[in-house]
């Protein structure tokens, strides 16, 4: 399980002795130790937790909540912007800056205009109530880092600056040792939120599956005139949505996912050409976005530099033909792209096989990772630490070792389903809305599932899948997901109609539920013992 | 011989006694819980010591000074003569598992499920004693702070309970302790604990996993005992309340030492004794007024025949075939009227709730102390205490509770 080295752990001293170490101080780790410090059975007088970060945590604490935007914004769903709220992270959240989203419009076409676009408008909430908001990453997390702070001291110790370079079982297997260069500490149980290269992981020697995508998303803060700014906008191209995703009145974050070839291209545009290249993301019909992409690739392998005039001259045909009717469901025009703000990176799909080791427990990106077109990789780390927050203040009030594989098992069990169902979930989107048939209208072709489609996406965006609390979750029966993807997904897909169903037959539902949460594979093995 | 028992007493006791002539004499008879020296131990004396098998204990090295406080005597063996209630198939049916007490994925796998399920029970029975009003006063009731927030009142003995320390500065014996779930579990949340068993094998495993343990306030009593190379009877102990010892003894062994405990606990053991009624006799002398008695075991109906021995033993495997024997378990109905006929009824402990005659239960009479049923859900692997109230829920595994009165 863990590495075997010669030299035994050298004695380790109760200073250096924790209930629970963290690993990584982004927003899962942070969020996690945050929970914890609002649970009043598992921080008793003396428990003490470590969290250790491998960077500095200066920029965060430093970080102004003012002036421009950070790159990476997450969306917060409602109901973890709540969670946020009961463990008291989000009175320290700086409040100009999160943007609440009210209503979010989707679409996808491939006709010669966009008039001809299939189209979910999604249901105006209101900004008294809205579904998500959208935070940038770094506002959270010196919100957290705050938090602990303030209310953690003696009890959170936060060390930085540290990696984790040995990790191991300690004699009789109740605490881990890790080491630190030189030094040892040890933890009752190591908590990995140490991100998708995960240490904790690798230590644990818990296998990941997933793959990664052949799409990178590149990401920049967008500027226009000033509107109305609380609707989210994606449009699902054949190589990968491109999304608008409000921040104020005159800002906006873009997430566009398309080829590593053409995130290169586009970035060689300059931040005039990008932003250009950005509108007609949004307005140009997908044959003549195409070309275009032909020609800039073109011209980017043969090192020259693409003509933007060309996409200027695009961009004021289609201006001067919008109609009033079409511009109401599509973004503003973007003005300019703040050219510090550009960066790209990889998407990926993975999962651990198991959220659980030898006294270490994942969350988080170290957990799953997701492609970014729903959203939900934060939210589905925060809802990660909201559950294991839960079953371990359960754990201590019955006096139970936080570290045991039983008291874990709760976590596991309500996370990894409905983490799956939504990586597989984005996952067929993604390989759904990239799928085009040359020579046919891909919306006619695919025919009425596109729209059956948008359900799914419906749900992804406003943080109903997966998502626990709201009783209503996944009852849209007769999405063609269900007849497709492995057995496991699909047992993973069922099982929110179990939860449905469970009020009224009860246990007999739980059978289904241990195949589904479990896996059958427990089930077989017990079976065959 | 049986202390303070009159003949008339092991006479009642035996009504409720399962038939013992069905018994087999071998070791496939018991599992989860063994409970005290025994009868059968006593009547080969050349049995030399137990020698401990785990190759981290170094018996050689000197026993700590006794500690000061209740426990601090050292471990008697038992005595030839004694009378005890334990049946020496069952201790060597455990001694043989002992090794695998803590396999959380092996053989007693559903019973490290069970563990935070009778926790749960027992807090419950124990939060619910706590006076939330002690301490009470006009100047400290429910005030509204700067912020308009609603600031509740709270005694220390509430607050200890929210806070998860729950049995702090109460006296806790675990009856079987086994390989130690319980007993760790119970020093967790503060309890002075002591451990005893039957088995020196469940006992030297009990003690070898806590000393490895941290966090665990354990408290070496055996020589046979030392600390490993962590020292971790020193580590992390500061401001750690509440402390842990076991010992290799008999319930009725220690009773003679005439101390009792704000909470006795005795789980998973009655159906695996000779004399359930000597055996529960002897646990109540042991709980102080005001203390909690709290068991759990296996009643007698076909249906835990079906799932206990038929499924867990033989079809899934769960659990070794002979783990339990089907006319050794006891019924909640049977129990109550032991304790009802046999341990005082009322004149001794706290009537159930309001103390209304319960017509329902065999006999009548005034019902004293809880049954709730506790029920393994296999698929959501998790074992959860039947609602409160609702009927079936005791026809397997349940949980018992009575409280002493105060005087």
């Amino acid at each position: 399980m863990f590495q075997s080295a010669p030299s035994p752990i050298p004695e380790i001293s109760d200073r250096d002795t924790y209930d629970i170490v963290i690993i990584g101080a982004g927003n899962a780790g942070l969020a996690l130790a945050c929970t914890l410090l609002s649970k009043p059975a598992l921080m008793r007088d003396d428990t003490r937790i470590l969290l250790v970060e491998g960077g500095s945590l200066d920029r965060v604490r430093s970080w102004s909540g003012k002036g421009e935007w950070e790159n990476r914004v997450s969306s917060l769903t409602a109901e973890n912007v709540q969670f946020l709220r009961d463990i008291g992270a989000w009175d320290h959240i700086e409040a100009s800056r999160p943007c609440p989203v009210s209503d979010i419009i989707v679409w996808t076409s491939s006709g010669s205009s966009s008039s001809s676009s299939s189209q979910i408008h999604f249901p105006q909430m209101g900004t008294d109530n809205p579904m998500a908001y959208m935070t940038e990453n770094t506002n959270l997390q010196r919100a957290l880092l705050r938090k602990i702070e303030q209310d953690g001291e003696g009890r959170i110790v936060v060390q930085e600056g540290k990696k984790v370079e040995e990790m191991r079982m300690g004699e009789g297997g109740r605490w881990v040792g890790l080491r630190f260069g030189d030094e040892w500490v040890r933890g009752g149980v190591v908590v990995g939120a140490d991100g998708y290269n995960s240490p904790v992981r690798a230590f644990s020697d818990i296998a990941s599956f997933g793959h990664g995508y052949d799409t990178h998303a590149i990401v920049a803060t967008l500027h226009h005139s000033p509107i109305h700014n609380h609707t989210a906008f994606q449009r699902f191209l054949p190589t990968g949505p491109i999304a608008f995703l409000p921040l104020s009145h005159d800002s906006t974050t873009l997430v566009w996912s398309t080829s590593p070839q053409l995130v290169a291209a586009y970035k060689t545009l300059g931040p005039t050409g990008l932003a250009t290249m950005i509108n007609l993301g949004f307005f140009m019909d997908e044959q003549s976005l195409t070309n275009i992409n032909t020609q800039i690739l073109a011209a980017h392998s043969k090192g020259e530099q693409f003509n933007i005039a060309l996409l200027d001259e695009h961009w004021n045909t289609i201006l001067n033909n919008l109609t009033t009717e079409q511009a109401k469901s599509l973004p503003p025009p973007i003005a300019s792209v703040a050219s510090k703000s550009i960066a790209s990176f990889p998407l990926k799909l993975s999962h651990a096989e198991s959220y659980i080791g030898d006294r270490t427990v994942l969350v988080g990106d170290a957990a799953h990772t997701i492609h970014p077109l729903a959203g939900q990789g934060l939210n589905m780390g925060l809802a990660d630490v909201k559950v294991l927050g839960e079953v371990w203040e359960k754990v201590q009030s019955n006096g139970g070792d936080l570290g045991a594989y039983t008291s874990l098992l709760p976590y596991t069990r309500e996370r990894y389903p409905a983490n799956h169902l939504l990586l597989s979930t984005t996952d067929k989107l993604h390989y759904l809305f990239g799928t085009r048939i040359p020579g046919i209208n891909w919306a006619r072709s695919v025919g009425m599932d596109v729209i059956n489609e948008l359900g799914p996406i419906k749900k992804l965006l406003m943080g109903r899948v997966g998502a626990q609390a709201s009783g209503t979750s996944m009852t849209g029966g007769g999405s063609p997901m269900r007849r497709e993807g492995s057995v496991y997904e699909k047992a993973a897909d069922g099982m929110d109609t179990f939860r449905n169903v469970k009020t009224v037959a009860g246990m007999a539902v739980a059978a289904g539920r241990e195949l589904v949460k479990g896996g059958a594979r427990q089930l077989l093995e017990r079976l065959a013992k | 011989m049986f202390l303070t028992r009159s003949p008339g007493a092991v006479a009642t006791a035996s009504k409720i006694a399962v038939r013992q002539t069905q018994q087999r004499s071998l070791s496939w008879i018991s599992r989860w819980k063994s409970s005290t020296p025994d009868a059968a131990l006593s009547s080969s004396p050349t049995l030399p010591p137990q020698p401990l098998s785990a190759p981290t204990v170094t018996p050689s090295q000197p026993s700590p000074p006794p500690l000061s406080g209740s426990n601090a005597t050292p471990p008697s063996p038992p005595s030839a003569n004694a009378f005890s209630t334990v049946n020496q198939a069952e201790i060597d049916h455990f001694s043989r598992l002992s090794s695998q007490w803590w396999n959380e994925k092996g053989e007693f796998g559903l019973l490290h499920k069970m563990n935070p399920t009778r926790m749960e029970f027992v807090r419950q029975k124990i939060a619910q004693g706590v006076q939330d009003d002690e301490g009470w006063s006009f100047g400290k009731r429910n005030r509204v702070d700067e912020q308009g927030r609603l600031i509740k009142w709270e005694g220390e003995a509430a607050r200890s309970v929210r806070k998860g320390k729950w049995l702090e500065g109460m006296d806790v014996l675990d009856v079987g302790c086994g390989g130690g779930l319980l007993s760790e579990s119970l020093a967790r949340v503060g309890g002075n604990v002591l451990g005893i068993d039957a088995s020196s094998h469940n006992i030297a495993i009990a003690s070898l996993h806590a000393s490895q343990d941290p966090f665990l306030p354990f408290r070496s009593d055996s020589p046979l005992v030392a600390s490993t190379s962590q020292s971790p009877n020193s580590a992390k102990q500061e401001g750690k309340t509440g402390s842990l010892r076991y010992r290799h003894t008999s319930a009725e062994e220690l009773l003679k030492e005439g101390k009792q405990y704000d909470v006795v606990c005795s789980m998973e053991v009655l159906e695996h004794v000779d004399s359930p009624g000597e055996f529960l006799k002897c646990l109540a002398d042991m709980v102080k007024p005001s203390g909690h008695l709290i068991l759990s075991t296996i009643s007698r109906t076909p249906l835990s025949q079906l799932l206990t021995i038929t499924m867990a033993e033989h079809v899934l495997r769960l659990v070794t075939p002979g783990t339990h024997t089907y006319s050794k378990f006891i019924k909640p109905a049977e129990l109550l009227a032991f304790v009802r006929d046999d341990l005082g009824g009322t004149d001794v402990w706290e009537a159930d709730g309001d103390g209304l005659v319960d017509g329902g239960r065999e006999g009548g009479g005034v019902s004293v102390g809880e049954v709730r049923g506790i029920v393994y859900d296999p698929l959501s692997g998790q074992w959860r205490l039947w609602k409160e109230g609702l009927p079936f829920g005791d026809l397997c595994n349940y949980m018992f509770h009575i409280r002493k009165k105060s005087v």
